[in-house]
């Protein structure tokens, strides 16, 4: 209850605030609208617009705002942003002077907003005074740095063989229903306690899948670092074309606090067929696909956003994940071959491997990070850098051997090693697993200490030497998590920690053990 | 060929008129709605016809000004209205088109070419609102 006094005070705001009300006149620049539908209005008048600036239609409540695509001789054409139902032909339109911004600020953290920076997850009003334009040129050259900071997944075979940096920009590329988004998920779970906020678009998503993401995310305690922007596939495609630049300006608040951000596009190809959509109906000539002439522009510029600025400017940086979707694993296609041209590299997902068995689906032979080891700890370099070759000579390796039973004692040693590779390479979701752990799994196999194991047993394991690792090795993996680097002594506990977890496994035949030391010192 | 526009028509329909003496004006006309027939333009001969009053206001310098007011304006506020919208295009002549909207609850708008004079108490409500809302 507001005793007397306060309501005093409020009543006292009022008048000063109404005294301090000017009743003027306006003089304004307007236009008319002369047609409107299916998202776009034309609008004849208005000579002062500018390109994006954001214009308001109609009067009082039913007021809509729409972003200037075109500027034409005595009209404009513009993408309405929202509801407009109330919007008739004939209505006043206003240029606002302004360019299309979104609020940013830690506000944003834990709650899903729209491409605007309204919140819809009913927690409330976003306290937030700071805006960022939704366009923005990209740092130049003059404020960046190469990419050298490992930006860790969680994922043994995306760690190992197509290693991805902060600053980095590397595309998830995959037919549907290969785990694309598991992956993007998976990573945004692993960034926790590694000082990374997280960004992730959804556009024109499913909202129940998105709702099903934010559910995982928030059992997993990721969401206290991540914003998820939204554009249903309700929505209306201008929602869909703003909600990416959105979500790099949100995050581009963080860049500018030094801080790092992981930003995730899911997924680029429904951008692009929703930017097709609005070109065509402003009469924009189509080209390949009925795409309009600019759409790689409109990929690059997104993903140039994406960079690792140095230490004057302070030192942050934004990794971005764009995932494109192809039809029939057809990667030829115009959107893919754009945006893979674009990227840093790409983590290819099939169909048969994912078929197969083999989660996350990541071929090896034709995923590549272009920054490659330089965004690797020392020693995961150390202990996986063959990893991705290994592993995609098996593939092939694989497919010939089919044909003979007959190979020689090299290659079988390598289809037996390639066996276990991919086996390792196996994960579940929402199971990322920490840096220091891989350097274990991957050491124990490149080493020989898991040829003797069956290929059916190496998960269990797998399992196992984490277990022990935990609770018998716990200084190691501290040592590991510190140093960063491999000394023999660090490489001589390891050996060690590994063999004496082998002589618990009672499937091993301990003969073997001693055999294997003495190839050891041999080599 | 790329479609021409009620614009174009409209241009060349005056080009035409101007060049033909007073005898063959009705001529002209005759022959131009053959073309707008032939080409299956009448269906937007009003536009055409917008487009062409357009030209001549234009050509004489004269503005339209649309005046909507919560009550009856006086002659002399009319004056005082046709003045400044003279003033601020450098029109010849003004053309007030008058409206009653009680809507406005007080006070006028002044709509000419693509500006817009507020200055209605309705607006100003509106104003205040956003002002008491936002801090």
């Amino acid at each position: 209850m507001p005793t007397t006094e306060t309501k005093d005070i409020i009543v006292n705001e009022l008048k000063q605030r109404i005294a301090g009300f000017s009743r003027d006149i306006s003089d304004t620049s307007v236009g008319t609208v002369i047609a409107i539908g299916d998202g776009i209005v034309t609008v004849s008048g208005l000579p002062e617009a500018r390109m994006s600036e954001m214009i308001s239609l109609g009067e009082g409540k039913d007021v809509a705002y729409g972003v200037v695509m075109n500027l034409e001789e005595g009209q404009i054409g513009a993408i309405i942003l929202g509801e407009y139902q109330n919007i008739t032909e004939g209505d006043v339109v206003k240029a606002t002077g302004r360019i299309l911004e979104v609020p940013v600020g830690e506000a944003m953290i834990g709650r899903v907003v729209s491409p605007l920076g309204t919140p819809l997850d009913g927690k409330g009003a976003i306290p937030s005074d700071i805006f960022y334009p939704v366009e923005k040129v990209a740092p130049g050259v003059i404020t960046r740095k190469s990419v050298s900071v490992p930006m860790q997944t969680g994922i043994k075979a995306i760690d190992a063989m197509v290693p991805v940096g902060r600053g980095q920009r590397e595309l998830i590329i995959g037919d549907r229903q290969t785990g694309k988004t598991a992956i993007a998920i998976d990573t945004i779970i692993n960034q926790k306690g590694k000082h990374m906020k997280c960004v992730y678009v959804a556009i024109g998503q499913k909202e129940s899948k998105v709702a099903g993401i934010v559910a995982k995310l928030e059992e997993h305690g990721a969401m206290e670092y991540t914003t998820v922007v939204l554009a249903g596939a309700s929505d209306p495609a201008s929602l869909s074309y703003i909600a990416p630049y959105a979500g790099t300006a949100i995050a581009e608040y963080f860049l500018d606090k030094g801080e790092d951000v992981l930003v995730i596009y899911d997924d680029l190809s429904k951008h692009a067929v929703a930017y097709r959509e609005i070109s065509l109906l402003l009469r924009r000539p189509p080209g390949r696909e009925a795409y309009p002439g600019d759409v790689f522009y409109l990929h690059s510029r997104l993903l140039e956003r994406a960079c690792r600025l140095n230490e004057e400017c302070g030192g942050g940086s934004i990794t971005a994940l764009p995932i494109i979707e192809t039809q029939s694993g057809d990667v030829s296609a115009y959107i893919p071959t754009n945006v893979i041209s674009i990227t840093d590299g790409q983590i290819y997902l099939e169909t048969d491997l994912f078929h197969q068995g083999v989660r996350p689906a990541v071929n090896a032979g034709l995923s590549v990070s272009r920054v490659g080891s330089a965004a690797q700890t020392k020693i995961m370099k150390k202990v996986a850098g063959k990893m991705r070759i290994e592993a995609a000579q098996y593939r092939e390796l694989a497919a010939f051997a089919q044909f003979g039973s007959d190979v020689d004692d090299e290659t079988a040693k390598r289809l037996e090693r390639g066996k276990r590779i991919s086996e390792v390479f196996k994960q579940s979701q929402y199971s990322p697993i920490a840096d220091e752990k891989q350097v274990f799994i991957f050491y124990a196999l490149l080493n020989g200490f898991v040829d003797d194991v069956p290929v059916e047993k190496v998960h269990s394991f797998e399992e196992g030497l984490y277990a022990y690792a935990d609770t018998s090795g716990a200084d190691t993996l501290a040592e590991l998590h510190k140093k960063g680097t491999f000394d023999g002594e660090l490489e001589e506990k390891l050996k060690a920690l590994i063999g004496d977890y082998r002589a618990t496994l009672d499937y091993l035949e301990t003969s073997s053990e001693s055999k294997k030391g003495k190839k050891e010192e041999k080599t | 060929m790329k479609k021409l526009s009620p614009q174009h028509y409209a241009r060349a329909l005056k080009v035409a008129l101007e060049e033909a003496g007073e005898a063959e004006r009705e001529h002209t006309l005759d022959r131009f709605l053959n073309i707008l027939s032939e080409d299956m333009m009448l269906p937007r001969a009003d536009e055409i016809i917008v487009a062409l009053e357009r030209l001549y206001d234009i050509e004489e310098g004269k503005v339209h000004a649309h005046v909507a007011s919560a009550t009856v304006l006086s002659e002399e506020e009319k004056q005082m209205i046709s003045v400044y919208v003279k003033e601020k295009t450098d029109a010849r002549m003004v053309v007030l088109e008058e409206q009653e909207d009680a809507s406005l609850i007080g006070g006028a708008t002044v709509r000419y070419e693509n500006r817009l004079i507020d200055g209605s108490i309705k607006r100003t409500l509106e104003k205040l609102s956003t002002a008491l809302k936002t801090r």
